[in-house]
């Protein structure tokens, strides 16, 4: 007997090992999908820390929550790490269509770069600015969902010993990773504020960033004032966790009020966009009480009273507010100022918004969330989070990227775009969703519209952004310019990069849609005819002199230190007597702004059109104006079809560091590809187009009366014959 | 689909206008001019009034044009009209109106269907074995009729997309018909171009 247990009990023991490897494997993901009841399932959870302890109220010094392993539980949180939401700073990363990129922007090296690790054209990896996770962490964690870059903690056995900084392995250390924090968009109650969460992660407390953020606990202790070798079991807990008691239960079970679909003010976090008005130029340096000659082709957009910001004020970098009043003006482009309260401001200084700020409530909000919708009714997505972002229609695929549209099930997520929600999907296999009105979507009738205007143009180029007007204007994003911060980290809202708005530009399928763009300034190197941009910090070692990085306050123009080509000569020079430890040989330095390449021949500095300095656009698709404001409702053709149309001939304007006083602008039927002779002459023949419809049709009931007459004639012809037959017979 | 048909009609049309010119017998003319002579009318197929003359001149020159510009582009190249040929197209649109306007005032009363024409007419309706003689006219002067009806839908369809009437189904609908009806109109006009120019010969 004895035997036969010691021979089956290894079995035994085996055998059950296996079935709770099984049982806990197959726990992972089984809160992913539901039953088919709709009914939100009620969080009533455990929460875990990233030791995978659970977390009690009872704790002395508790660890901050870890989605990883507190969602884990029952979501497979692997897979949703992979969804395009987060899946970008590794490999087998999604391009698709274009979109909204990081920008690496420094001022005192007058820098602005495009960063994505998506491959998009115009942008630039991470890598090549020598950003590696942590760095990219400390540029753009403000507003970031977590994981992806958060959790690509190096090891000291990855690759070349010599390429991964102990210091920062460190401090990875110290910080945490910074997981997918959930909460941000799953997390309903009201106290969740991921303006702590960018605190948070502004004091490299990326471990914490979740947990202060959801308003379950509180944080004491910033990681970035600890030094490298900080060890909390010698040196005494610096970073102290304070839960809130009272949201755990007797089981040490806490309340989440988690929901399926985000609502909104989770995703404006970080995808607001904020409109700042036309731009106007002074033209004369005014101090405080003063006068100023102001320059504008929009004057009609100012007032008496109105409250601006001036950008380039003396001494003082942006966000200056000054009262204007105006006296008078001489004529349609230009009034006299006077400048009452704070500081003077100085010649070719910028009007950049009339009352930012103070004048959002009469912004509109996109017309789907007024009416009741929500981001995530078209935004969606299934376990794996491949969030779907509108672009892919039924038709056609718009981007020629095969991975992007298998990782996106077309059929279904086709649905979801502009058309298929509103007119429907041919091929999808639900027939609700091939007949459109989704959600109450009206099916548009587009009456006197020529169905051409579907072939030319995208449907946001009509019904999506900002009106267009002569001059582009500007816009800052959430993302880029740091938006909704509120405490310490929230005091200096930066105004670079300039992201100018609307940009009627031609997309990857054709098709003409609005855009929102930035000129990409940066000093690189080129090789072969490649440009590459150097990493900032190693441009300020080469040329702090030359670029004035010592300057305690520069004086500002246009939010930019203005830079002079012989400045760019000087750094250019430093930089191509910089040792470069290439095997290629030496690049060619050079320095790339406002569209243009500047670089040294035979000591001289000139510039010339490259790729590298083209603008960097992505389309737009929000906020979708109503019905009534589209471009050519209501029988507007002039809206797009009139000599002075600034959806055709509007000017795009050039955001440069050299010069940015002067007014730099590119028509904008160069980013359209439209031949500008002709879209003018078609649109002179519009002014003859009411009396072509009255004449045409003149005539045609001249013509048919003639008819009409002629036929009557017959008729009493054949009237008569039959009649005379008739009384014959 | 609508090329195919442009090409097959047109390609039918014109192999019927050549057949007609190696087959149709000339003493039905030679007799048809006697007749005239005879009945004192004079008649000189396109030649009437300056005015009449000239608005034939522009409508047909019109016509051409505007048969170039919008099937040109689709026949030979398969792409829909667009840019200066669109204008020009456009451009000719009122001018080709206007004058089939005077063409039909001037010459309404001349092409009608006399007593003899309209025997004709009932006879080959009744597929009866009709008089040459009352036949000899008929061609021509029902080609004018139903190429000035033509005229109609051909304006009208593209004036009314002008308008917000219709929606992108019925844009599409009113195309359809500018097409069809164009093609339509440009073969019958062929048609009683060829039966003028075989009356003026004789």
């Amino acid at each position: 007997m004895i035997q036969v247990i010691r021979t089956l009990l290894p079995l035994v023991l085996l055998f059950g090992a296996f079935a709770f490897s099984q049982a806990a494997e197959k726990g992972k993901g089984h809160g992913d999908g539901h039953d088919g009841n709709r009914a939100s399932i009620t969080h009533l959870i455990e929460l875990w820390d990233d030791k995978d302890k659970q977390i009690k109220s009872t704790d002395a010094q508790p660890r901050p929550l870890s989605m990883r392993n507190t969602c884990g539980k029952c979501h497979d949180y692997d897979t949703m790490a992979a969804g395009w939401h987060f899946h970008s700073g590794s490999t087998n990363v999604l391009s698709g269509r274009v979109g909204e990129p990081w920008v690496l922007t420094d001022n005192r090296i007058r820098t602005q770069i495009p960063i994505s690790n998506r491959g998009w054209k115009g942008t630039y990896k991470p890598s090549d600015v020598d950003l590696n996770a942590w760095k990219f962490l400390k540029k753009f964690s403000s507003h970031f969902p977590g994981g992806n870059y958060g959790e690509m903690v190096p090891s000291e056995d990855e690759g070349d010993e010599e390429e991964v900084d102990t210091s920062e392995l460190f401090r990875w250390e110290i910080s945490g990773k910074y997981e997918i924090n959930c909460l941000a968009c799953h997390h309903a109650d009201r106290k969740q504020n991921q303006s702590d969460a960018a605190l948070q992660a502004a004091k490299e407390n990326y471990r914490w960033a979740a947990t202060v953020a959801s308003g379950l606990a509180s944080v004491k202790g910033t990681a970035s004032e600890l030094e490298d070798f900080y060890d909390p079991e010698f040196d005494g807990y610096k970073i102290i966790t304070s839960y809130d008691k009272s949201r755990f239960d007797s089981n040490n079970m806490v309340f989440l009020d988690i929901v399926r679909k985000p609502p909104s003010n989770r995703c404006y976090y970080c995808h607001s966009t904020q409109d700042l008005n036309p731009v106007a130029t002074i033209s004369s340096i005014v101090e405080t009480n003063g006068t100023a000659t102001v320059t504008t082709t929009n004057p009609h957009s100012f007032k008496t009273g109105d409250e601006v910001i001036i950008n380039g004020s003396t001494g003082e970098s942006s966000g200056e507010y000054n009262t204007i009043h105006t006296i008078a003006r001489t004529g349609n482009a230009a009034f006299t100022v006077s400048v009452t309260s704070g500081t003077g401001v100085a010649e070719g200084s910028m009007l950049v918004s009339r009352n930012p700020g103070k004048d959002e409530w009469m912004h509109n909000e996109d017309v789907h969330l007024a009416s009741g919708m929500s981001c995530a009714d078209c935004h969606r997505n299934g376990v794996d989070h491949m969030i779907s972002r509108g672009d892919i229609e039924p038709l056609k695929n718009p981007h020629g990227s095969e991975d992007y549209l298998k990782a996106y099930e077309p059929k279904k997520v086709a649905s979801y775009s502009c058309q298929g929600c509103h007119m429907g999907n041919p091929n999808a296999d639900d027939p609700a969703a091939r007949m459109g009105g989704h959600l109450g979507a009206p099916v548009p009738e587009h009456k006197g519209i020529p169905p051409v205007h579907f072939e030319k143009l995208s449907c946001t180029a009509c019904h999506s952004g900002r009106l267009p007007i002569e001059n582009t204007a500007r816009v800052r994003t959430a993302r880029m310019h740091k938006l909704g911060r509120h405490g310490p980290h929230g005091r200096i809202s930066p105004q670079l990069p300039h992201v100018v708005t609307p940009v009627f530009a031609r997309m990857t399928d054709g098709k003409i849609g609005p855009h929102n763009m930035i000129w990409p300034s940066f000093w690189g190197a080129q090789t072969n005819g490649v440009v590459k941009p150097l990493a900032p910090d190693l441009v300020r070692e080469i040329a702090e002199d030359e670029l004035g990085i010592e300057i305690a306050e520069p004086e500002r123009v246009n939010d930019w230190i203005e830079l002079t080509e012989k400045q760019i000569g000087k750094v250019l020079k430093l930089i191509g007597e910089y040792e470069w430890e290439l095997e290629e040989g030496e690049p060619e330095p050079v320095y790339v702004a406002g569209g243009r390449l500047y670089s040294l021949s035979n000591g001289d500095v000139i510039s010339t059109n490259h790729d590298a300095a083209e603008p960097y656009k992505w389309p737009i698709a929000h906020d979708v104006r109503p019905a009534a404001q589209s471009l050519g409702s209501n029988g507007r053709c002039a809206d797009c079809h009139d000599k002075n149309s600034p959806f055709i001939f509007g000017q795009v304007e050039v955001d440069t560091p050299i010069k940015p006083a002067e007014k730099q602008t590119v028509a904008m039927t160069e980013f359209g590809e439209l031949d500008r002779s002709y879209f003018q002459m078609f649109a002179f023949t519009f002014l003859f187009r009411p009396w072509l419809k009255v004449v045409v049709i003149l005539s045609c009931v001249l013509l048919g009366m003639v008819l009409l007459l002629f036929a009557l004639k017959g008729l009493d012809v054949v009237v008569k014959a039959s009649g005379t037959k008739a009384s014959d017979e | 689909m609508f090329s195919t048909i442009s090409w097959v009609s047109l390609g039918l049309v014109l192999a019927g206008i050549a057949l007609h010119w190696f087959v149709s017998p000339s003493p039905r003319l030679a007799k048809r001019k006697a007749s005239e002579a005879s009945s004192g009318r004079s008649w000189s197929g396109c030649c009437g009034g300056k005015l009449s003359t000239l608005a034939c001149a522009v409508a047909l020159g019109s016509l051409v044009v505007l048969f170039v510009t919008g099937f040109g582009g689709r026949l030979l190249l398969g792409e829909q009209i667009h840019g200066y040929t669109l204008m020009m197209h456009v451009g000719l649109a009122p001018v080709f109106v206007i004058s089939a306007g005077v063409v039909v005032i001037a010459w309404g009363h001349r092409c009608r269907l006399n007593e003899s024409d309209r025997r004709g007419l009932a006879g080959l309706l009744c597929l009866k074995k009709t008089n040459l003689a009352d036949t000899v006219d008929l061609g021509w002067k029902l080609t004018f009729w139903l190429a000035l009806t033509l005229v109609v839908p051909v304006s009208l369809s593209m004036m009314l997309g002008m308008f917000q009437i219709f929606g992108t189904h019925g844009q599409e609908l009113l195309i359809s018909l500018h097409q069809y009806t164009s093609l339509a109109l440009t073969l019958v006009v062929m048609i009683h171009v060829h039966l003028l120019i075989r009356r003026e010969r004789k």
